[in-house]
């Protein structure tokens, strides 16, 4: 393995335990449910809904007692058997989609969920068509130089000439 | 020299300019209030919810009260805002006769005894809900925040932060009733 390699290798690993550290779920909330099954659906709910309170943060690692009580409120509803759609559509229907980290796709929002798509394409676009009028230039500026010499001799043999027509008329 | 740029180079930029100063624009003026989430609960049918009463072995909800109006405030010592409202809620009990029912919202019972004997008490019946349960079954994410449900249990208004008289004014009493907007007794 070379050392690019062995390099590459490392950097991955810190990537994944930098990013595995970025989830303190339990740090905040150490009520765990006893079913892994449920666990697990509990904890990917709280990090896909919003804390109602301070806006920019999910319910999982948000501390404010607001949060705290939305998630109690889903470990009860897991508790009673309620669906993830149940769940996440009671939220939105107590506070709208704001709740949702993701929203939904919608005739409403579909713009949002599909401009950055058609910006790409624009963008692919302009830089095709940028590309290839510069690839042209180029082509047409990498003649060989006595070529070059030779067209300027050519045009100043024509203007000569054209001089000379002119004299004679 | 170099001769100027077709006219027509022109257009595709200064569309998208246009396009994207009209877009900006829109978002500007429609953007809600930062951290206001309006109640999804406007226009529809009001969570039934039954709490203990402050200092009594019985319980109140909405079964009690069916068929009439009522203004919901949540509300709790730890909120200053509320203590700000205070005044206002006091005289809407004063001058009006639309109950004013209290949800006192995870607080402890003690310290809501003390804050209301000591500011005076504007509610018709004071609730309490420690785990905050059905404050979130009505959207409830910070206090104050009042509500004005109608007779037939649908919520008409709500509002988010203190109630001033202006806003008891311009967007309570316009939906009431006349006979509810003034206590005639």
């Amino acid at each position: 393995m070379s050392r690019a390699h062995l390099l590459a290798l490392c950097a991955c690993a810190l990537a994944g335990a930098l990013l595995f550290a970025a989830r303190p779920a339990h740090a905040v909330d150490p009520n765990q449910l006893s079913d892994p099954k449920l666990e697990a659906r509990y904890q990917t709910l709280i990090h896909e809904l919003r804390c109602v309170q301070c806006q920019n943060e999910t319910l999982a690692d948000s501390e404010v007692e607001v949060a705290g009580e939305l998630r109690a409120e889903i470990r009860s509803m897991l508790l009673a058997g309620k669906t993830d759609d149940q769940i996440l559509s009671y939220l939105v229907s107590r506070y709208t989609e704001f709740i949702l980290f993701k929203p939904e796709y919608s005739a409403r929002n579909a713009w949002l969920w599909l401009s950055p798509g058609v910006l790409l394409i624009i963008g692919v676009i302009v830089a095709w068509r940028v590309i290839r009028a510069r690839a042209a230039l180029v082509a047409s500026d990498t003649e060989p130089v006595e070529d070059d010499t030779g067209v300027q001799a050519a045009g100043g043999t024509r203007a000569a000439s054209g001089g000379e027509s002119a004299r004679h008329a | 020299m170099s001769p100027l740029p077709h006219p027509t180079k022109f257009v595709i930029p200064l569309a998208a300019f246009v396009l994207i100063a009209v877009v900006l624009a829109i978002g500007v003026k429609h953007s809600p209030e930062v951290g206001v989430i309006h109640s999804p609960l406007i226009g529809k049918q009001a969570p039934s919810w039954e709490l203990p009463v402050l200092d009594a072995k019985r319980t109140f909800g909405s079964k009690d009260l069916k068929g009439r109006w009522y203004v919901l405030n949540v509300w709790g010592t730890w909120c200053e805002t509320c203590r700000l409202e205070h005044r206002e809620l006091l005289a809407i009990g004063r001058e009006s006769a639309v109950p004013i029912i209290g949800i006192d919202w995870r607080d402890d019972d003690a310290q809501a005894d003390a804050y209301l004997n000591q500011l005076g008490n504007p509610y018709n019946t004071v609730t309490t809900d420690h785990e905050g349960r059905v404050a979130i079954d009505w959207g409830v994410y910070g206090a104050p925040e009042t509500f004005l449900v109608n007779p037939d249990g649908v919520v008409v208004y709500k509002q988010i932060g203190e109630m001033t008289p202006e806003v008891w004014q311009k967007e309570f009493l316009t939906r009431l009733p006349r006979e509810l907007m003034e206590r005639t007794s």
